[in-house]
């Protein structure tokens, strides 16, 4: 999907309104800058491009983000407001509102995490 | 690991409004030897070794970089024989805004807007404070822009303001640096003043002859 039309402005305010403490809270006071080499976006639709794949595609020792609460607002962001965006199946029984049994957060999830961090605090400051 | 020996090093950066990147070390727990700095900019083909280095006592301290926009950092401190500590990150999560120039007052009644030229980068938060000569503390507005509204003063009196420049942290992260405060500005009345002086009612001494 390209994300070239989508409205960044709204994207960026569901960023700073819900999805930024969501990441956060998810880093329990580890900062993203402790895990190194952050991924680079050039421009908003790139970032976006990057931040769906990191969110919503499992990688070796992190298979679980896309239940978190952060994805489930980045997903609802994407689809409201990027047009053709059918967005990702997440079943709201998954979706995790209180972090109940908790599956260990594994810190290959803290780094997938951290590089989330950085890319939406890129996409804020650019879009 | 990494963080360990950033801790030794008492590494620390700061990005000057996005015009210079200083990096500076200390090298004293590595017996004073003259530590190398390589970087590479995500803008930059090839890494490079600091051509503007910093001394403290006739050892390399620090680097000054050029920087040129928002980008990554990639950077490696060495010794004659190790590898010490290698580290990327985005430089504007040290960012340093330079502090507001040419504050511009604009009173209306009992409430004054202060403006002066928004910086060229987004997601920064302009901070106004001000008290009058009646006043021990500062009382602080904020905006998104550099277009700050107070209200609720009284334009008889005067008032000292000063403004400075802070990041978002959903934008730029935890490790910022707040601008410098502006210089101090007066205003009585509507009108700039050199100082707040309080009005000595009585002259010290009285003749009697």
């Amino acid at each position: 999907y390209n994300f070239t039309d989508c409205d960044f402005e709204k994207i960026r305010k569901k960023y700073q309104e819900v999805i930024y403490q969501a990441l956060e809270k998810y880093m329990n006071g580890i900062k993203s800058t402790e895990f190194n080499n952050p991924i680079y976006c050039e421009d908003p639709p790139d970032c976006l491009t990057k931040i769906e794949r990191i969110t919503f595609y499992p990688t070796h020792g992190c298979t679980s983000l896309a239940k978190e609460i952060f994805a489930v607002g980045t997903n609802a962001a994407l689809t409201l407001q990027c047009p053709g965006y059918s967005g990702m199946q997440i079943n709201n029984t998954q979706a995790k509102k209180k972090r109940k049994k908790r599956e260990v957060t594994t810190n290959k999830c803290r780094k997938q995490v951290a590089y989330l961090i950085e890319l939406w605090r890129r996409f804020s400051r650019i879009s | 690991g990494d963080w360990a020996l950033e801790g030794a090093l008492q590494l620390q950066i700061i990005n000057f409004n996005f015009e210079v990147v200083q990096v500076t070390w200390n090298a004293s727990k590595f017996s004073g030897t003259n530590l190398t700095f390589l970087y590479k900019l995500s803008s930059d083909k090839t890494s490079s070794q600091c051509s503007n280095y910093i001394f403290q006592q006739s050892h390399t301290a620090g680097c000054l970089l050029e920087a040129k926009k928002d980008e990554i950092l990639c950077f490696s401190i060495k010794n004659e024989t190790h590898l010490l500590l290698t580290k990327c990150q985005w430089i504007s999560a040290y960012l340093k805004p330079s502090s507001p120039k040419d504050l511009n007052f604009q009173w209306h009644q009992e409430a004054i807007t202060v403006t002066c030229s928004d910086l060229p980068y987004k997601r920064l938060l302009y901070e106004i404070q001000y008290k009058s000569m009646f006043d021990t503390e500062w009382q602080s507005k904020e905006g998104e822009t550099c277009n700050v509204t107070t209200d609720g003063l009284d334009a008889e009196k005067c008032y000292f303001f000063r403004a400075r420049v802070k990041t978002m942290e959903s934008s730029y992260g935890p490790d910022t640096y707040p601008s410098d405060w502006s210089e101090v500005t007066h205003q009585q009345r509507g009108e700039l003043r050199d100082s707040c002086q309080e009005r000595k009612l009585f002259p010290k001494f009285i003749l009697i002859s």
